[in-house]
């Protein structure tokens, strides 16, 4: 429960207390710029885990439609932190034309508030976490040849 | 490392947590610094509990410091007596850091890097490791070398010189002529921690083995990092890359794999035998290490103090970010560690 978003938070998507469309062009975003810098399939799972928790927890102001982009911005790069070896800038990490673009001292603030909210805790089980488990079972124990994975 | 049974779990955190500032500790002196920052002695002036505390340096281009993300998320791994827990982040506002001298000689500069390499790799990690190996064997740091040129020819006498044989492609890195040594040196280092007989004799001999090995000069003699495969994204699709001779197995503790789905069938504290399951920058990807579950706590108090960053793109502004971290039970040595996240 400590690293999932609140019980009630796809109930406030669906009706529309939280903004679903801004959700979706936010992980698109996350996904289009992972896949830029070849990011591993856990740090997408990372920083989608990270925006849902800190919506779910974090009244974002309506008003400011930048707000939930800087929100991604800052989720990918924490979880590219975590994960990654290679991580750029957080300025050079805003690829593919978003709306906004962000200088990193906002990019920094909005980090240590995501850090903050979150409570630091950013290790995270996501479903990657099993893929391999479960590749290793249905292939008899074995480890299943890279090209399967991919 | 064993996981906190439910009735040790940590269910209570503190009340401040998250809205506390480094004013509610008082410095009582530098106890020493590290590459990113100052570690000092410092007491809690509510409890008067003595602590670490630790600042972090905000680099503004960087964001919060990717090895203090890195720290933080190990530091919640562990669970050990003998090694420092963290109690709490706590920040200070405004506080414009002034930039510290470079790290002292630790065993963390590695040769590969020391000899001009610009590529970081797992194996600049495992030589860390290694090092860090020999130096619990050894009881003090092994290349206690003042500056770059000490260090390096420390390096040398403890592990031989470097050549085309022993590491080839070493002379095409860009400081090989500058440092290499004048007369050749041999490798001694079983030798020289051999006198060490600290642990139990076979603990050591294994360990030293290990040391051994990890501390070889190319990446390809070194061992494989255990999951490097999920820390390493570049190490992601290849090939288990080649490894010269048999591995070992490691006395890893159940430590290094607490809570988490096994990949492949190796036993447990063993590398994956080489090239036979896809190797070890597949297993576990994902899993382990990185994202296994740690003793739960309880929820804290409510959000509360934290701003949003000012005033939209290219804005700035905003004040008072909450920075908290679970506080374990404190069933080890009293040190606690504090990080200082210095807001700029």
């Amino acid at each position: 429960m400590m690293h999932l978003p609140g019980y009630d938070y796809l109930k406030r998507l669906r009706t529309g207390d939280l903004d679903l469309s801004a959700r979706k062009q936010a992980i698109e975003w996350i996904c289009k710029a992972s896949a830029y810098f070849s990011f591993g399939h856990l740090s997408i799972c990372l920083s989608i885990n990270y925006l849902d928790r800190f919506l779910s927890m974090y009244s974002l102001p309506r008003d400011k439609t930048w707000a939930i982009q800087l929100l991604a911005v800052a989720c990918l790069y924490i979880a590219a932190k975590m994960e990654e070896t290679m991580v750029p800038s957080s300025v050079n990490l805003q690829v593919g034309e978003p709306k906004f673009v962000f200088e990193a001292k906002t990019i920094q603030r909005m980090e240590l508030l995501v850090l903050s909210t979150l409570k630091w805790r950013m290790l995270v089980l996501t479903p990657c976490s099993f893929i391999d488990y479960f590749l290793s079972k249905l292939c008899n124990d074995q480890y299943p040849s890279s090209t399967l994975i991919s | 490392m064993a996981i906190a049974g439910a009735g040790q779990l940590n269910l209570h955190e503190s009340p401040c947590w998250g809205s506390r500032s480094v004013d509610c500790f008082e410095k009582l002196e530098q106890i020493s610094e590290g590459t990113y920052g100052q570690v000092y002695m410092a007491r809690e002036i509510k409890t008067g509990e003595i602590v670490a505390l630790k600042k972090i340096r905000m680099d503004n281009e960087r964001g919060f410091p990717i090895t203090a993300i890195r720290e933080i998320k190990i530091l919640k791994k562990l669970h050990h007596e003998n090694v420092i827990k963290l109690k709490e982040s706590v920040t200070s506002q405004g506080a414009k850091d002034e930039q510290g001298r470079p790290g002292k000689c630790c065993p963390i500069p590695i040769n590969n890097l020391l000899l001009g390499a610009t590529k970081y790799s797992p194996a600049v990690d495992m030589w860390s490791v290694g090092c860090i190996f020999a130096e619990l064997l050894h009881g003090k740091l092994i290349f206690p070398g003042k500056d770059e040129p000490e260090q390096l020819n420390k390096i040398f006498e403890l592990c031989g010189a470097p050549d085309e044989v022993n590491w080839p492609g070493v002379s095409k890195i860009p400081w090989y002529n500058n440092f290499k040594p004048t007369r050749p040196m041999k490798r001694r280092l079983r030798e020289a921690l051999g006198n060490q007989e600290k642990a139990p004799a076979t603990a050591t001999t294994r360990r030293k083995g290990q040391t051994t090995e990890i501390t070889a000069f190319t990446a390809s003699c070194r061992l494989p990092p255990i999951q490097s495969g999920q820390a390493h994204a570049q190490m992601r699709p290849g090939p288990n890359p080649p490894l010269h001779g048999s591995q070992p197995p490691v006395a890893a503790g159940p430590g290094h794999h607490h809570g988490k789905p096994r990949g492949p069938a190796g036993g447990p504290g063993r590398y994956p035998a080489n090239g036979t399951n896809g190797g070890f920058n597949h297993q576990n990807h994902g899993g382990g290490y990185s994202s296994g579950p740690y003793p739960p706590q309880g929820r804290g108090a409510p959000y509360g103090s934290s701003g949003m960053p000012g005033a939209g793109p290219r804005g700035s502004g905003g004040s008072g970010y909450g920075v908290g971290a679970p506080n374990y039970s404190q069933d080890g040595p009293t040190e606690v560690l504090v990080l200082d996240v210095a807001l700029t």
